[in-house]
């Protein structure tokens, strides 16, 4: 597994390179997402751009704040985003909306956008984690977590390559896995 | 027994918080009752475990088209996007219409668009037109299909993006397009009928072309020369036509060619086919269209809608100069050369030039010479070609200086007049010149480039010296871009063999091979593929042995390598070195799962469920037997075989030595004063100590005969899990927990060497075992056993395994590997890289090598100055020095062809001898040369004469047969520095920094020529009548007996050997080229600009070069101009040459000789290699021989399977194969 590298404070997405890795990220999801949801690649590849134009403005607007962490920051300036853009693609309302404007500007377009990309914050989050408490644990314990959860082998079979009793490698499990959770709490909460 | 836990007895067990006796009842608790086991199970169930597993996963990467559209939002902050969602209709067909001025691979100064406004979603409503659909838009404006009612006709119409009205710039460029258009009324061009302005948006009406693009009908497909001509005339004529007017396209492609027919397209092709001999005009009406970019060369005020320094256009088909932002030098040229690229796509089925980016092409636009065409495509005309690539010419002064001498030209082609411009060979010699001009700096830049858009791996520096051949090649008129193709496959193999992964490096050489094979003229491929695929395949370990049963455990003597293997059918195996195996036979071998040898093989410890067993397996003997020793995990026996180390959780000890006593067949038990930290240890050689890793990073020695004695070597941050302490264990080899190995002086004596780190796994427990010189096994998480070289911290081969390894062994001559996983047990034999080393003992001043021959010259000056000749036979080397005396020096010595006897020029006082001398030091000829100060001499190819220098002015010819020495002046001449030779014996060429001359000598020497520029080589023709030399200004210039001297470019060498084949190397050091001659054309081989080339051995037969490098030698094909086989490392290497009857190849220091044996590549087919090495890895281990040995991979390394999008149901997928 590569170590992800840790998603940046928000603040910190004014420097070019950290905002090209927000955009291969966070970008990525919602090009898949808007994909999943029926656009062509250049419809796509348009809301994907308009999305993230409109994070950048939001974003500028809300950067002063010391307090801000990231997940509760990218759900906000999502859905500010989502409602700009919404906002201009139905337009005044006189004219039909297309079938991919009326796609879009439904709650559960929003909803599932927000979901996603949570779900993706999360995961990064969990990437940059691994390896932090890879080096910090003993190394039998983490090896009988590697090739039970993360490799999916069952804690019997890795008890009998590890020539140790099924009980201590559960146990391992436990102990690695209550770390990596407390871990991922400590980072939601700082950041 | 325990009565049942509670919820917190079960947390404390979990948590490690219960003491070892409490912990030791309740876990036996636990195995025993059902109810707390399932309350311990309901405790630690982990439910985030698949998000975790999730998480650990690599992730795919992103597809290349979506990762392209994301890299346009990352230029952060100034950037905005279009969002034009929905709000016209689709284009007609999925296509871009090319009056959408822009596609996504022109490079447009003005991405910006601005957010749209809030009328998205709606076709605009244009009064006196019906918009009947949307026929491609562009970052600028959008083009609609419509019906013009006033006159019932259909239009294309043009109207700027909403938003984007209020841009000046934008505006400004649309009406640019439109005035441009509207001066324009010419049957190629598209004609516009009509411009206004809805709401504020304004709009231009556009002839409706029906039918394709140019682009869409090539397709990648060449249209034949005659057609081809036939259109580019048109196209040229009409833009003759523009430029009259002030108008300079500056976007013309294919792709803005529009060809006006009724729907016919699918079959455009076939058409072509069938009538290749003339362009139907009535059925294919060429119009150019999208003037979006156009500069109007009259408007001198222009407020600078493109700017210098910016580059607009696409880059395919761009001139150099639009490329660089030279808008000031943008002018008709710049559209002749487009017309150029247009026609060589027409001719090839491909632009001049294509990177794998937008800007790898911008960067071959500027610095490659286009390929020419009749090397993709044979059938081009030679006069078409030159045409064509005229208008290719960087220079724009250099192309058609106008649109109408272009097509004048190709009017003349197709009438079959002559052609005004220059011929092909003309052009020949001027990418000659101007390789001579811009020599390096071209070279380099172009390597530069390939090299940043080709490779994303690692450029190592013994990588760059032949990757950059494939670059350096390709503006060459010699060789084709297949061949280009199929060196850099091969490079890129070879750089996987050299990291180590032999076994895919050599099978993508396989799949090259099967290619190669169905090519008629791929000889020169499949000789360089066999040698490659032969010198590769003998650094593949050899499966000697693989268990038929499972084994539970094993170990291996270190005496000798014998392998002691315990097997689940409770057997014990011994399996020698060659692989036989034999049963042994011991008293109560039962269900042993623990096996331990000592260094002699004869004492075997087991242990089992049943207890320790501890043997004289030799003799059969049972020695010791401890029934009640039931909890060992761990077992490991002295080199002496006096003590067993064992690993048993008591008394708050956990590593114990057990003493055997011989007299009382007794063991003694002692605790060694180890906590539970302890993760890894290995004893000393000399049984008396052991090294002890723990988990909390300490690294200590203890004294087994004193327990409390110990010492602590080093502490590191990570956890130690793996330690192999090798003879004279000096420095013990440290795996942590960080997947490094480390490299730790242990304080058993001296540590002389200091290796940097290895980044050998991933993060994750790593095991170790070492022998030999410097071989390192390691096997980590990732179940890959890597087998490195300490010394040079390179990996040697890895072999990926499908399960992890329990153990490994690595004998100590580093020859033989035993891995234990899943149960099998495997024995290999591991290629030994340098076959001989011949240390000096001195330092040598001066090292010849015997051509083809076992005998090598030193020249020493300790203990006195000497010439040392050293004979090389099986079992060692025969040393004999020459007997000279003390006022004697050595000027020169040579080995005389054709025989083993050594020449020495032998100064004493003013006069000077050439000596022969046998190579066991017996004399074999003396002749005086007479007065002056000699130098240097030199052997004719057949050995039967010799030349000798004197203060650059007397020239001495020495006929060894008879025994005569025979001088003349040549006082032109001082310090003479090159002597070559002629086969004839008679003709000789000199140069010095004087200038050069050739002389005959006959009964009265005469001087042939004479020349004021001093040479750097030459080389002679078999025939002894014709020269090829080569001055330093790089110019190859010929010399004859019958014609004199004429310059190489007018006319080639008659006979055959100067003709089709020569090398020469022009400077050695940095930056050396190596050329060839053939068909007398100068060709460009290699380029090396980093590597430093030390020396060049030339073939004397087939197409192998040997060259020597500053970090080992190198054999170069000369045919395909490839690297065969692995670099033969040796630093600081002089000079090479083959030795032993070209069986073996000897690389030399000023200290040391390394031998390594070569064989000629044995001629095999691709599945006769595919078999070959099945068999030799084991097909058992390759369980999918032909998907391991020939799976497709790309350059990063990445399987090539296209990676899929997740399903919209699923946001994320695990893969089982990503595991």
């Amino acid at each position: 597994m590569a170590p992800a590298p840790p998603l940046p404070p928000p603040q910190r997405l004014l420097v070019e390179s950290e905002w090209g890795a927000f955009v291969d990220t966070f970008g990525r999801v919602m090009l898949e997402w808007s994909q999943r949801a029926g656009l062509t690649l250049e419809e796509a590849a348009d809301f994907t751009g308009a999305m993230l134009e409109l994070i950048v403005a939001e974003f500028r607007r809300v950067a002063g704040d010391p307090e801000l962490r990231f997940r509760p920051w990218l759900k906000y300036v999502t859905h500010a985003a989502w409602c700009k853009l919404m906002e201009a693609l139905v337009g005044d309302g006189e004219s039909e909306p297309t079938p991919i404007v009326r796609l879009l500007v439904s709650i559960d377009a929003h909803d599932e956008l927000l979901r996603v990309l949570d779900e993706e914050s999360v995961f990064q989050r969990r990437r940059a984690i691994l390896p932090r408490i890879r080096m910090a644990t003993d190394s039998t314990e983490w090896e009988a977590f590697y090739r039970s959860v993360l490799e999916g082998l069952s804690p019997s079979d890795v008890a009998a390559m590890m020539q140790t009793s099924d009980l201590a490698v559960h146990a391992a499990i436990h102990r690695v896995g209550h770390q990596l959770e407390d871990e991922l709490r400590r980072w939601n909460e700082q950041f | 027994m325990l009565r049942c836990l509670s919820v917190e007895q079960i947390e404390d067990l979990i948590w490690g918080r219960t003491d070892p006796v409490m912990q030791e009842a309740a876990e036996a608790h636990l195995d025993q009752c059902d109810e707390c086991r399932r309350r311990f199970l309901d405790l630690t169930v982990f439910p985030q475990a698949e998000a975790w597993r999730l998480a650990a996963l690599e992730v795919s990467a992103t597809p290349p088209n979506l990762q392209e559209r994301l890299n346009q939002f990352k230029d952060f902050p100034d950037r905005s996007f279009s969002t034009s969602l929905a709000s016209e209709p689709q284009p007609e067909e999925g296509k871009n219409h090319p009056l959408a001025e822009s596609d996504a691979e022109s490079v447009h100064e003005e991405l910006v668009v601005p957010l749209p406004g809030s009328r998205l979603g709606q076709r605009p409503v244009i009064p006196g037109f019906e918009i009947l659909g949307e026929l491609g838009r562009g970052g600028m404006g959008v083009v609609y299909k419509a019906r013009q009612l006033s006159h019932d006709r259909m239009v294309a119409l043009k109207m700027i993006h909403s938003g984007r009205e209020s841009c000046p710039e934008d505006l400004g460029r649309f009406h640019d397009e439109a005035e441009a258009i509207s001066r324009l009324r010419h049957p190629h061009i598209v004609q516009i009928y009509e411009v206004g302005e809805v709401e504020g948006r304004f709009y231009f009406v556009l002839e409706y072309v029906e039918g394709g693009t140019l682009s869409d009908q090539i397709h990648g497909h060449p249209i034949p020369p005659r057609p081809s001509a036939q259109l580019l005339e048109a196209l040229a004529r009409a833009m003759h036509y523009a430029h009259q007017r002030g108008i300079v396209h500056r976007d013309l492609k294919p792709g803005n060619v529009l060809l006006h027919g009724r729907k016919v397209f699918s079959s455009f092709q076939e058409d072509i086919d069938r009538q290749s001999e003339e362009w139907d005009f009535r059925r294919f009406m060429p119009k150019i269209t999208d003037f979006g970019l156009a500069k109007l060369l009259d408007r001198q005020d222009h407020s600078g809608h493109t700017s210098s320094g910016d580059v607009v256009g696409t880059p395919s088909y761009m001139a150099p100069e639009q490329a660089q932002g030279q808008t000031h030098l943008i002018g008709p040229a710049t559209d002749v050369y487009a017309l150029g690229a247009i026609l060589y796509e027409m001719l090839t089925g491909r632009p001049p030039f294509q990177g794998a980016t937008p800007m790898d092409t911008l960067f071959q636009v500027h610095s490659a010479e286009p390929i020419p065409p009749r090397q993709l495509v044979r059938d081009v005309p030679v006069d078409l070609e030159t045409i064509c690539l005229k208008c290719l010419r960087k220079d724009p002064t250099n192309r058609y200086p106008t649109a109408e001498a272009l097509a004048d030209d190709l009017r003349r082609f197709l009438e079959g007049s002559p052609i005004r411009t220059q011929g092909l060979r003309t052009l020949s010699g001027e990418r000659h010149r101007l390789w001579i001009r811009r020599g390096v700096l071209l070279v380099s830049a172009v390597t530069l480039g390939g090299i940043a858009g080709v490779t994303a791996f690692e450029f190592r520096k013994h990588l760059a010296p032949v990757l950059t051949t494939h670059v350096a090649r390709s503006d060459d008129a010699g060789f084709g871009p297949r061949d280009n193709e199929f060196r850099l496959r091969l490079r890129l193999a070879q750089a996987d063999c050299e990291r180590g992964d032999i076994i895919h490096g050599v099978g993508q050489m396989i799949r090259l091979l099967s290619e190669v094979e169905q090519r008629t003229d791929g000889t020169a491929w499949q000789e360089c593929l066999n040698a490659n695929i032969q010198a590769w395949s003998r650094r593949l370990p050899k499966l000697v042995y693989e268990s038929p049963a499972s084994g539970r455990d094993l170990d291996m003597d270190g005496a000798s390598s014998d392998l002691f293997v315990v097997t689940n059918r409770r057997e014990l195996f011994r399996i020698r070195p060659d692989g036989s195996s034999e049963s042994i036979q011991l008293p109560e071998v039962d269900e042993a799962r623990m096996l331990s040898v000592s260094q002699s093989g004869s004492d075997l410890v087991a242990i089992s469920s049943s207890g320790l067993r501890w043997w004289d397996q030799r003799r059969g003997e049972l020695l010791v037997r401890m029934p009640h020793l039931r909890d060992v995990t761990s077992l490991c026996l002295a080199p002496d075989g006096s003590t067993a180390l064992i690993r048993a959780e008591r008394e708050g000890n956990s590593l114990w030595l057990l003493r055997r006593n011989i007299a009382s067949k007794s063991l003694r038990a002692e605790p060694l004063r180890v906590d539970r930290s302890a993760s890894c240890w290995a004893w000393h050689p000399s049984s008396d100590r052991i090294l002890v890793g723990h988990s909390d990073g300490r690294i200590e020695v203890i004294f087994s005969d004193r327990p409390d004695g110990r010492q602590e070597v080093k502490r590191l941050t990570v956890a130690v899990t793996g330690l192999a302490w090798p003879p004279p264990a000096d420095w013990a080899v440290v795996a942590g927990n960080d997947g490094m190995i480390r490299f730790v002086s242990s304080g058993g004596g001296s540590t002389t060497e200091e290796f940097p780190p290895i980044r050998a796994h991933p993060p994750g427990r790593v095991i170790l075992a070492a022998g030999g010189k410097d071989t390192i096994v390691s096997a980590g998480v990732d179940r890959v056993v890597r087998i490195w070289s300490a010394s040079r911290g390179v990996c040697l081969f890895s072999m990926p395994l499908e399960s992890p390894v329990q153990k490994i062994f690595l004998s100590a001559d580093g020859r033989r590997l035993a891995i234990l996983d899943a149960g099998r047990t495997r024995l290999w034999t591991l290629p030994e890289s340098v076959d001989r080393s011949i240390p000096f003992g001195v330092e040598a001043r001066r090292v010849e090598v015997q051509p083809g021959g076992t005998s090598f010259a030193l020249l020493v000056d300790a203990p006195r100055p000497s010439v040392v000749i050293g004979r090389r036979h099986d079992t060692g080397i025969d040393w004999s020095s020459l007997p000279l005396e003390s006022h004697e020096e050595v000027a020169a010595f040579h080995f005389q062809p054709q025989s083993s006897r050594l020449g020495v020029l032998v100064r004493r006082a003013d006069r000077c001898r050439l000596e022969q001398w046998d190579e066991t030091g017996g004399k074999g000829g003396d002749l005086l040369l007479g007065d002056g100060v000699f130098e240097d001499f030199a052997f004719s190819p057949d050995g039967k004469t010799a030349f000798a220098v004197a203060g650059g002015e007397v020239i001495v010819r020495c006929d060894l047969e008879a025994n005569i020495a025979r001088s003349i002046q040549v006082p032109h001449l001082k310090d003479v520095r090159l002597l070559r030779v002629a086969p004839d014996g008679m003709h000789l060429l000199l140069s010095s920094a004087q200038g050069a001359e050739i002389w005959l000598w006959s009964d009265v020497p005469r001087r042939l020529w004479a020349s004021p520029s001093p040479l750097i080589d030459g080389r002679w023709s078999a025939d002894s009548r014709e020269l090829l030399m080569w001055d330093a200004r790089y110019a190859v210039n010929r010399w004859s007996e019958a014609d004199g001297l004429v310059a190489m470019d007018e006319e080639a060498p008659k006979t055959s050997d100067l003709s089709d084949l020569l090398w020469t190397r022009i400077r050695p050091g940095p930056n050396s080229t190596l050329l060839r001659i053939h068909r007398g054309q100068i060709e460009t081989l290699a380029h090396w600009p980093a590597a430093e080339l030390r020396s060049i051995r030339w073939p004397t037969k087939g197409h192998l070069i040997l060259t020597a490098w500053q970090d080992g030698v190198r054999l170069i094909d000369g045919s395909t101009a490839a690297m065969l086989g692995p670099v033969l490392e040796l630093s600081d290497v002089i000079d090479a040459s083959w030795t032993n009857s070209f069986k073996e190849i000897a690389g030399w220091t000023k200290r040391e000789m390394r031998i390594w044996k070569w064989s000629p590549p044995t001629q095999m087919t691709s599945s006769e290699w595919r078999s070959n090495l099945e068999r030799r890895m084991g097909s058992s281990w390759l369980a999918d021989p032909s998907s391991r040995l020939v799976s497709d991979r790309t350059d990063a390394g990445e399987p090539s399977t296209p990676k899929t999008m997740a399903p919209p149901t699923q946001s994320r997928t695990a893969s089982p194969e990503k595991r």
